[in-house]
């Protein structure tokens, strides 16, 4: 009978604790809030009609001297043309190259070099992209107006949601590992008990 | 309880010391990853469907879920690009009946890509102060595939946790009920009375 009151404080703490879990959870929300995550991934436009067409997560590196951009992969709103082209201008760097354009309004957002010689090897059959020519969009831009709802009142985004879920999968495995451990324990003493 | 027995007997006898540190390691691990854990291969961002527009009306990070009655996302944030008209306006039937609103609009094309509700019956209070984009008023262009597909082809629902939460609830329990029963044990053992531990045990 004493143990079953014992237990049940138990339980109380352990809702106490629990409570205070999700203080600081809110907490860190606001953090979330106040300031753009700066590893946010961008997506990047057409200039002119703003057709997306790929994003950085497809990222292959740039070239500031150039003013390029290169994405490993983009959609179908890039058309690769048909016609290669001579590139470069000095003798070394010249090669092969196709141009690339927007499906939407066929304006001319960059190339892709079909052929390169040495220097340029990290350039060939990959998408390289004029940035003066095309528009970008960061993830979750501070730039937004946020809904004019009380802080309480506010409903936590879907992307939150997704972070609870994972932290349960963790503390959910965890708590396996601390029941195992617990098991040993028990195995242990039991084996002990017995020996004495 | 039992699916600590299972896992025992699944692994191989561990060192407990390195386990111990295990759970430590974890924790921290846990501690670490509150600030960056957003999936981005999963994110979307949101641009307006009328043809030759595209204008980005926001991102998937800023949704809080759908309205399956109104056929629209909720969002918490929105991109300025997206204007809220300042007249009021009403609706005498539809699924918006009795309530008084604000429309949003696109600021590139002009038309009309959701709402802000103003004053509700019951069952849509929730709902207001916050931005609904229309789902037809919206193409999604997907992060890592590129792909871009209209957004009343996408779900937005919240799964929900609260079962989550409760099988969490009632494993730890187990597990401080198997600790009470731990510390009886250590207890007897160190009062030098030699219960039947077995059999307390067992079950
Ligand atoms: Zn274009
Ligand atoms: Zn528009």
């Amino acid at each position: 009978m004493a143990q079953q009151i014992d237990y049940v404080g138990h339980k109380d703490d352990t809702y106490v604790i629990s409570e205070g879990l999700s203080v600081a959870d809110s907490s860190s929300k606001v953090e979330d809030d106040g300031e753009g995550d700066s590893d946010a991934p961008a997506i990047f436009l057409c200039g002119k009609c703003r057709l997306p067409f790929g994003d950085s997560l497809s990222w292959a590196g740039s070239d500031d001297q150039q003013n390029q951009i290169l994405l490993k992969c983009v959609n179908d709103n890039i058309v690769i043309g048909k016609e290669p082209f001579v590139s470069g201008t000095s003798e070394e760097q010249r090669c092969l190259a196709v141009h690339l354009t927007c499906r939407g309004c066929s304006f001319k957002l960059g190339h892709m070099y079909m052929s390169t010689p040495k220097s340029l090897d990290y350039k060939r059959s990959i998408f390289c992209l004029m940035v003066e020519n095309i528009e970008s969009y960061v993830l979750g831009s501070p730039d937004q107006q946020v809904a004019a709802v009380d802080r309480e009142e506010r409903p936590v985004t879907l992307e939150y949601m997704d972070n609870v879920e994972q932290q349960m999968t963790k503390i959910k495995s965890l708590a396996v590992t601390i029941g195992q451990r617990l098991l040993e324990i028990e195995v242990d003493l039991q084996c002990k008990s017995g020996t004495t | 309880m039992s699916e600590g027995k299972c896992f025992l007997s699944d692994c191989e006898p561990c060192d407990s010391s390195s386990q111990s540190s295990m759970i430590s390691v974890r924790l921290r691990d846990m501690e670490d990853s509150t600030e960056h854990s957003v999936e981005y291969e999963k994110c979307s961002v949101f641009h307006c469907a009328h043809s030759k527009c595209n204008l980005v009306l926001g991102d998937s990070l800023g949704a809080c879920g759908e309205v399956k009655s109104l056929k629209s996302i909720i969002c918490l944030k929105i991109s300025k690009d997206v204007r809220v008209r300042g007249k009021l306006e009403m609706n005498k039937e539809g699924p918006l009946k009795f309530c008084t609103y604000n429309v949003l609009e696109c600021s590139g094309c002009r038309r009309f890509v959701g709402f802000v509700l103003h004053s509700t019956p019951h069952h849509l209070s929730s709902l207001r102060g916050l931005y609904l984009l229309l789902k037809e008023a919206v193409n999604c262009y997907m992060l890592k595939s590129c792909i871009i597909v209209n957004a009343s082809k996408l779900r937005f629902e919240h799964r929900p946790l609260g079962r989550s939460i409760s099988e969490m609830k009632e494993d730890l329990e187990a597990q401080l009920k198997q600790v009470n029963l731990l510390k009886d044990m250590l207890d007897s053992r160190l009062g030098h009375c030699h219960l039947p531990l077995s059999s307390t045990v067992s079950d």
